[in-house]
């Protein structure tokens, strides 16, 4: 009895999917990138350093850090620590996402894990939620945005000079958005607001005392805790997760 | 660019790439069933949720109304795209008018 309507895929069907939205993506990113590329710049990390850093880690808090802790030498046990720190909240997302990969063999999932940023993810997570079952939509997402902040990075560390807040524009509310359809589509009844009320009253709590995004993983421990209280209100994991090994 | 911010470019690569592919080998030992599957259940949720708190918290009345429009938009049509229009539209008219 398999918990899904069809098993896992990673096709070019799926990338393709993914494409369409990209452009979206890719536009967000490459406004970060530049900003990032900018700030990277007066931290004294060269075009080629920065680019490098933003096509291999692509994870915009976690770069913030690292390019504000880097001197000369280098403190790169501090910056491993930080990156490890900011980006813990990787492997609960991938962690999440476990469930929909079964069946792929261990090098696709990797593939799908390895793109994993907070917009794809959620993006990624609705499908899945809707009965989607091709993992090469993230890839799909990822093909423009990744790119777009790498290309971007050097373009900002280059031309190093100001750049308009993206604040003005509203860049900064995509994720809030994303956030809100995503946690409309996991309502169940009131007994959701245990879990939901402390990931929001423990994140704001870390938010002040945690380094960068540590506290979307306290918050997110802490609520998933909180929920344990309440009955298991199932919902479309649940099937997947229970189904027999 | 120098050995030494090669080598600790590259650390940083291998770390980011393990954190991401690691939940995945991590996720096959997590229990699926009882507490423990519940627990895996109520992250996604609780991601989101601890993602944006800050961003609402710390906001202004701009923040708080454009989220509250994105919610009913999202709550209505459970369109992603209908949903970040309604946000990003909101926040960009919120913010002129009401001033952060």
């Amino acid at each position: 009895m398999h918990p899904f309507q069809t098993p896992a895929t990673l096709t070019w069907r799926g990338v393709l999917d993914g494409l369409k939205i990209s452009p979206t993506l890719a536009l967000n990113s490459g406004i970060y990138g530049l900003i990032f590329g900018v700030i990277a710049a007066q931290a004294g990390l060269s075009a080629i350093e920065s680019g490098i850093m933003s096509a291999t880690v692509f994870a915009g808090a976690a770069q913030l850090l690292i390019v504000e802790t880097w001197t000369r030498p280098i403190p790169a046990a501090s910056l491993i620590v930080g990156l490890m720190l900011v980006n813990s909240r990787h492997v609960l997302m991938a962690l999440a996402m476990r469930p929909h990969l079964e069946g792929l063999p261990r090098w696709k999932q990797f593939l799908a894990a390895s793109v994993i940023v907070d917009d794809n993810w959620a993006m990624m997570m609705t499908k899945f939620e809707q009965g989607y079952r091709d993992v090469g939509y993230i890839l799909g997402l990822a093909f423009l945005a990744v790119p777009a902040w790498t290309v971007m990075t050097v373009v900002g560390n280059m031309v190093g000079g100001g750049i308009e807040d993206p604040r003005r524009w509203g860049f900064d509310f995509i994720i809030v958005a994303l956030a809100v359809v995503i946690i409309a589509g996991r309502w169940r009844g009131a007994s959701t607001l245990l879990p939901w009320g402390a990931a929001f009253g423990v994140s704001v709590l870390a938010s002040q005392w945690l380094p960068g995004k540590g506290y979307i993983v306290a918050g997110a421990i802490a609520g998933a805790l909180a929920g344990l209280l309440r009955p298991d209100p199932g919902g479309p994991l649940k099937s997947a997760l229970e189904k027999p090994r | 660019m120098t050995f030494e911010s090669a080598l600790v470019l590259l650390a940083l690569a291998l770390v980011a790439f393990a954190l991401r592919a690691g939940g995945t080998v991590l996720g096959g030992l997590m229990p699926t069933t009882g507490k423990g599957g519940q627990f895996l259940r109520e992250l996604p949720g609780t991601i989101m949720v601890s993602m944006i708190a800050p961003i609402i918290a710390f906001g202004g009345p701009a923040e708080w109304l454009a989220t509250a429009i994105s919610g009913l938009v999202a709550w209505f049509t459970r369109n992603l795209l209908a949903t970040m229009a309604a946000g990003l539209v909101s926040i960009w008219f919120l913010r002129q008018t009401l001033g952060s």
